[in-house]
C-alpha cells in the first residue's frame, strides 16, 4: 500500500457514530445523524446544545422543565412505507393561545431517505414529510394545491415548542414560536409553517396507532384516540362511494327485472263490472257476486280496483271473498273509497274516487266475487266501477325493494355526515367547511 | 483517464474527468493543482467533518436516464448546518452536481448566466428570475463558507473561504443555486429527485444500517 494514511473513508472501515459528552451534566450523547445534526437536546439534564464546526455551545438550560418521557423511545427504530426509520429528536409543541392544547412530534432519520416526522395529537398520529416544492394558496386562502390535489383550509394559529430532546437538523429551543397554516384532503394534512426566516411546506398522512406500534415494536399501548382528527379518514368516505354505486346497480337491476317479468307476463284485464250502490229499504249494504272469470298467469300479482267518479262527500268500501270455483279456496280483503271536497277559504279536497288492493300469490283457475258493498247514505245510487287485473307488478315491491337497498348506504352516509361534523368542530373554518363537505358529496 | 504521482507521498492518482484541475490526494490530503500535465502541491486540505451520507467518491447512478461517477466532493457550512455537493462525471463526459442537504438529493448542470441576467447585488428573496422558460423565484440567501473538499475538483477550493449561496425555486422540483466566490459567480439549474430514482450504487456502508 502506498502513502502513510489510511484513507479517510474506507467502506471497510465504517466509523463509529460520534460519541460526545453533554456539556452541562457530561452524560453521553451519541448522535445518530453526524453531519446533519445541528442542536442536540440532553436526554438526561435536558440543556440544548449548539452544534457548529465540531464544538459545542450550550443555547439553554431546561431545567425548569418536567422530564417527559416519548412514547416511542429516542433510538427506537422501525419499518415505515418500507424505509427503517431511526428516532433521533422528541418535542412538544403548545398552542400558543391555548397552553392545554400540547402535541408530540418524533423526528425519524434514514441515512437514504434523509427525515420524516410522526406527530401524535389526541391520540391521533400522522407521518410527516417535509416538501420541497411550494404549494399554491387560493387567493381567499380557502384552498391550497399540492400536485393538482386540492386541500380545504381547516385551521390556522401559532404554536410554541415546549420541551425538546435528541437531535435535530436545524435549531431549535423551547420558546421558538412559529404561525401555522393547516389545509385538509384526508387522510393528508398539508401545512404551511412560518416564521420570519422561512416558512415550510409539510404533508401530513394519517397513520394508525397500530401501525406505530406494531413498526416500533412498542411493549406499551398507545394513548386512546380522542375525537375525530383533522386529517382522519372518513370511516364512510371510500365505503359509501363503494356501496352508493352498488346499490345503483341493484336498482338497475331490478328495475331491469321487474321490466322483464312484466314482458312476459304482460298485464290484462279479466273481469270487469260497473255496479250501483243501491241497497234496498233501510238496508245499507248491498251482496253482489261477479260471474266467474279465469286467471291464468303464474306470475304477478292481482290487481282489484275500485272507482268512482260520481263519488261525492261519501264513502263506500267492498269487503269481498275471492273464490275459487273448484277448491273453494277463499281470499277475504277489502277495498274502500271516500272522497270529501267544499270550500272553506278556498277549494279543499280530501280522499280519493280511486283505491286498489294487490293480492299475491293466487294460484291459476277460475274464481268468482262474493262481494258485500257497504257506504253511507249520500253514497246512493251512485256507479261503481271495479275490475281485477293479472300479472301486475306493484309498485310497492319496487318501493320496497328500493328503500332496503338504499337504507345501508343512507346510514352509512349519515354516519359520515356526523364524522365530518365532528371534524369541521374543530376547524377555524368550522361553518363553511362542513356545509362544503355536504355539497362535496353530491358532486 | 490520467495517472499521476502526489508530489508530497507518492501515491497514485487518477483524473478520472479531463475537466477538473484540482484534486485532493486521499492519502496524504494535499491539494494539487494539475497545469502542464504536471501535479503542483498547492496547500493541505483539512479531513472532513465526518456525516452519514450514504455518497461517496465512486458512487454509481442516473439521473435522466444518464449514467454518472462521483468523483469530488465540496462541504459548504452556513450558520445553520452544512451540505455535500458532489462533483460527477457523467457518461457523456460532462459534468453534473449532486447536493445533498438535509436528506434532499438535488442533481444540477452548471449553465452560463443569460445575457439579461439582473445584477447579483439586485436580487432578494422573492425575485423572480426566468430561466429556461421557467420562472424561479428567489428562495433562500445565505452566507456560506467553503468547508472543505475530496477528490478531483473543478476549481480551486480554499478551506475557509466565505461566499454566498441563492437558492431559486419554482413551484415544482426544478432547482436553480447561484454561488458566488470571489466575487464571481456561477449558476447551476437542475431540480429535486428522489434517492430511489438515482439508482445508486456503490454506496458507503454505514454501521448499524
Amino acid at each position: 500500500m502506498v502513502g502513510k494514511f489510511k484513507k479517510p473513508f474506507d467502506p471497510k472501515f465504517p466509523q463509529l457514530l460520534e460519541t460526545i459528552s453533554c456539556i452541562s451534566c457530561s452524560a453521553p450523547l451519541s448522535l445518530s445523524a453526524v453531519g446533519h445534526t445541528v442542536t442536540v437536546a440532553c436526554p438526561y439534564c435536558q440543556s440544548i446544545l449548539d452544534l457548529k464546526e465540531n464544538k459545542f455551545s450550550l443555547v439553554l438550560h431546561q431545567t425548569k422543565t418536567r422530564k417527559v418521557t416519548p412514547l416511542i423511545p429516542l433510538g427506537s427504530r422501525g419499518k415505515l412505507h418500507g424505509v427503517l426509520w431511526e428516532v433521533i429528536g422528541f418535542m412538544q409543541r403548545r398552542e400558543a393561545i391555548d397552553s392545554k392544547h400540547v402535541w408530540d412530534e418524533y423526528l425519524l432519520f434514514n441515512p437514504k431517505k434523509g427525515f420524516r416526522w410522526l406527530t401524535q395529537n389526541q391520540g391521533h398520529w400522522s407521518y410527516v414529510l417535509s416538501l420541497h416544492e411550494n404549494p399554491i394558496k387560493s387567493k381567499d386562502n380557502k384552498y391550497a394545491k399540492y400536485l393538482e390535489e386540492p386541500f380545504k383550509f381547516f385551521h390556522s394559529g401559532s404554536s410554541i415548542v415546549k420541551y425538546v430532546i435528541g437531535e435535530f437538523y436545524w435549531r431549535v429551543k423551547v420558546g421558538d414560536e412559529v404561525r401555522y397554516s393547516d389545509y385538509i384532503n384526508p387522510p393528508e394534512t398539508l401545512t404551511l409553517e412560518e416564521n420570519d426566516k422561512e416558512s415550510i411546506w409539510s404533508l401530513a398522512e394519517y397513520i394508525e396507532p397500530s401501525t406505530i406500534e406494531s413498526a416500533f415494536n412498542l411493549e406499551t399501548r398507545l394513548p386512546f384516540m380522542k375525537g375525530v382528527a383533522q386529517n382522519q379518514p372518513s370511516p364512510s368516505s371510500h365505503v359509501s362511494w363503494y356501496l352508493w354505486w352498488l346499490a345503483g346497480f341493484f336498482i338497475s337491476l331490478f328495475i331491469l327485472l321487474t321490466l322483464f317479468l312484466s314482458s312476459q307476463s304482460p298485464s290484462k284485464i279479466i273481469y270487469e263490472d260497473t255496479i250501483f250502490f243501491n241497497p234496498q229499504g233501510e238496508s245499507s249494504s248491498l251482496e253482489i257476486v261477479s260471474k266467474p272469470f279465469e286467471i291464468s298467469q303464474k306470475m304477478g300479482a292481482l290487481k282489484f280496483s275500485l272507482e268512482s267518479t260520481q263519488l261525492a262527500n261519501a264513502w263506500t268500501e267492498i269487503e269481498a271473498d275471492l273464490i275459487n270455483t273448484k277448491s273453494g279456496e277463499t281470499r277475504s280483503f277489502v277495498d274502500g273509497i271516500e272522497y270529501y271536497s267544499g270550500y272553506d277559504d278556498g277549494y279543499w279536497a280530501e280522499g280519493s274516487q280511486f283505491d286498489s288492493v294487490y293480492l299475491s300469490s293466487i294460484p291459476q283457475g277460475e274464481y268468482i266475487l262474493d262481494m258485500k258493498v257497504i257506504g253511507d247514505p249520500a253514497a246512493k245510487g251512485i256507479p261503481l266501477k271495479i275490475s281485477v287485473e293479472e300479472g301486475v307488478q306493484p309498485l310497492t315491491n319496487l318501493c320496497l325493494a328500493l328503500f332496503l337497498i338504499l337504507l345501508i348506504p343512507l346510514l352509512i352516509f349519515l354516519r359520515g355526515l356526523f364524522f365530518e361534523r365532528k371534524r369541521w368542530k374543530e376547524s377555524s373554518a368550522e361553518q363553511e367547511g362542513f356545509l362544503e363537505f355536504i355539497s362535496d358529496s353530491w358532486d | 483517464m490520467n495517472l499521476y504521482i502526489c508530489p508530497s507521498c507518492g501515491a497514485e492518482v487518477i483524473f478520472k474527468s479531463r475537466f477538473t484541475s484540482y484534486t485532493v490526494c486521499s492519502f496524504c490530503q494535499s491539494l494539487l493543482m494539475r497545469s502542464d500535465d504536471q501535479l503542483h502541491f498547492d496547500g493541505t486540505m483539512a479531513l472532513l467533518p465526518s456525516d452519514m451520507s450514504v455518497v461517496q467518491i465512486g458512487t454509481k447512478g442516473t439521473f435522466l436516464q444518464t449514467p454518472f461517477e462521483v468523483i469530488g466532493r465540496l462541504k459548504v457550512a452556513w450558520n445553520e448546518g452544512s451540505w455535500n455537493e458532489w462533483l460527477t462525471l457523467e457518461e457523456t463526459g460532462a459534468q453534473g452536481w449532486l447536493a445533498e442537504a438535509m436528506g434532499f438529493y438535488i442533481y444540477t448542470h452548471e449553465i452560463s448566466f443569460p445575457k439579461d441576467f439582473p445584477n447579483l447585488k439586485e436580487l432578494d428573496i422573492g425575485s423572480e428570475i426566468m430561466l429556461q422558460n421557467l420562472t424561479f423565484k428567489v428562495s433562500d440567501i445565505k452566507e456560506v463558507v467553503c468547508a472543505g473538499g475530496e477528490g478531483e475538483l473543478p476549481f480551486q477550493v480554499l478551506e475557509g473561504l466565505e461566499g454566498l449561496s441563492i437558492d431559486l425555486r419554482t413551484a415544482s422540483e426544478d432547482f436553480s443555486c447561484i454561488e458566488v466566490f470571489n466575487g464571481s459567480g456561477r449558476i447551476f439549474i437542475g431540480r429535486y429527485v428522489d434517492f430511489d430514482d438515482l439508482n445508486l450504487s456503490n454506496l458507503r456502508v454505514i454501521d448499524g444500517w
